[in-house]
């Protein structure tokens, strides 16, 4: 039986009738079109479907849809603010912490999350940080440096 | 819809049906547990179950979704002058940045920080972890071996049990069908004590424990006047080890000390071979988490 859910999703109010057995994750990517959270292990593991709930990095492929009701949520394409990138994303460009990309949205999005609870992370933060984020390209150095050169942005 | 995943598990993308319930109360979710006689599952971070669900290891008829049960959630606090209360709905991101654990009990918040990753942190709770009762969760040994005692709602009412007597084998817990998780309630430490909690994984994140250990020991002039030895993921449940225990108490807890009750806690644990680790290494590694423990707590 589908249940209504009404959820916040970078700055807009959705009201969305799901079946509970749905993800967070299926109703960004399937019912709201918004595709920059990807799909990876879709168990909790690699990190690839972060988003922010309600400020808290968290997976999305693991928060029950009916669960989400109510929440406020930010994904990759609500980060951006008047058409001006957050830092996080220019550092991940100017340091060339893209490979595949892949894991590209998840990881800035737990980056976000890290730099809104510490402006300006010792590397070992950072490492600890993003702890639960995969990059499969294994090009994390320039990942830990694209987050230290946020962080040192005012 | 279904996919083979790696060595022949089942992987769903698409989760089963089941029906999910808000209960409005701890007796009306009681109730409900009741009326699926088993076939329904308690939500609280929903870390282990979506996965378990995934991995085609749980299909519960009905999800019973307490996460917003006023009298199983809200902050950690004091619980008279000489203990602290732990709502079992408190993320373990919460136990790892509670000021007044990290001032009274700092075993705990180093020990959540261990778990897991900061995504899961932030929604799997400690009542989660000690209900789904994995011979391997973090929580358990610390807890257990700081003495913690956990409040238990059953149709019959409410009890309060200590924590070593809640688990009753791999994924059991005295719980049963219809039993709630409470409040878990740990002394703080008497003067001279101190606990240290030591997990041994290949990963630092996301990986669970081969082996670990958790300690509570005190010391009056020089000597151990008492101590707590609690052994993870080495039996199906977390152990506590007397053997070991004796072995360190009234001792002066030296370096032969210590080692004495590391051979002891090793000999008394019962590991199984499993992809992580053999049996034999498991006893082994026994001997290096409890020796890292106690030498941290007595150095």
């Amino acid at each position: 039986m589908r249940v209504e859910i009404t959820l916040t999703v970078n700055g807009d109010p959705y009201s969305v009738h799901v079946e509970p057995n749905r993800t967070l994750l299926d109703v960004l990517r399937d019912d709201l079109g918004l595709t920059g959270t990807n799909r990876g292990c879709n168990q909790g593991d690699c990190g690839a479907c972060t988003v922010l709930v309600d400020g808290k990095a968290m997976n999305a492929c693991l928060v029950l849809a009916p669960d989400a009701d109510g929440a406020q949520i930010t994904t990759i394409e609500g980060l951006a603010t008047g058409g001006r990138l957050h830092p996080i994303q220019q550092a991940f460009i100017d340091e060339g912490a893209v490979q595949c990309g892949y894991c590209t949205p998840g990881m800035i999005m737990t980056a976000a999350a890290l730099l809104a609870a510490h402006p300006d992370p010792t590397e070992e933060q950072i490492r600890n940080g993003i702890e639960g984020n995969l990059c499969r390209c294994t090009g994390y150095e320039s990942i830990v440096r694209a987050v230290r050169a946020a962080g040192r942005k005012p | 819809m279904r996919r083979r995943w790696e060595r022949g598990k089942v992987f769903r993308s698409v989760l089963p049906h089941f029906e999910y319930v808000r209960p409005r109360s701890v007796k009306d979710a009681i109730r409900i547990l009741a009326r699926y006689r088993g076939e329904a599952a308690l939500l609280a971070g929903g870390t282990d179950l979506v996965v378990r669900m995934k991995m085609d290891r749980a299909a519960p008829r009905a999800i019973v979704d307490i996460k917003r049960l006023a009298p199983l959630g809200g902050p950690v606090k004091p619980s008279g002058r000489s203990a602290i209360a732990i709502p079992p709905l408190t993320t373990l991101a919460e136990i790892a940045s509670s000021a007044l654990l990290k001032r009274r009990l700092p075993v705990l918040p180093a020990t959540a920080l261990l778990m897991a990753s900061p995504q899961v942190r932030n929604r799997a709770t400690v009542g989660g972890n000690l209900a789904n009762a994995a011979p391997s969760a973090d929580m358990a040994p610390p807890l257990m071996a700081l003495g913690a005692r956990v409040r238990i709602h059953t149709r019959g009412g409410v009890k309060t049990i200590p924590l070593e007597q809640f688990f009753t084998g791999p994924g059991e817990t005295v719980l049963g069908v219809t039993g709630i998780l409470g409040t878990i309630t740990v002394p703080l430490l008497p003067r001279g004590a101190r606990a240290s909690y030591q997990a041994y994984t290949v990963r630092e994140a996301m990986d669970l424990s081969i082996a670990s250990a958790a300690v509570r020991v005190q010391k009056k002039a020089g000597k151990v006047v008492s101590a707590c030895i609690v052994l993870g993921a080495v039996a199906p449940t977390p152990l506590r080890v007397p053997e070991a225990e004796e072995a360190l108490t009234g001792t002066r807890g030296t370096a032969g000390d210590i080692d004495a009750a590391a051979e002891a806690a090793s000999r008394a644990s019962m590991p199984i071979t499993d992809v992580r680790a053999t049996e034999g290494y498991r006893r082994d590694i026994v001997r290096v988490v409890v020796r890292r423990a106690l030498s941290e707590v007595l150095s």
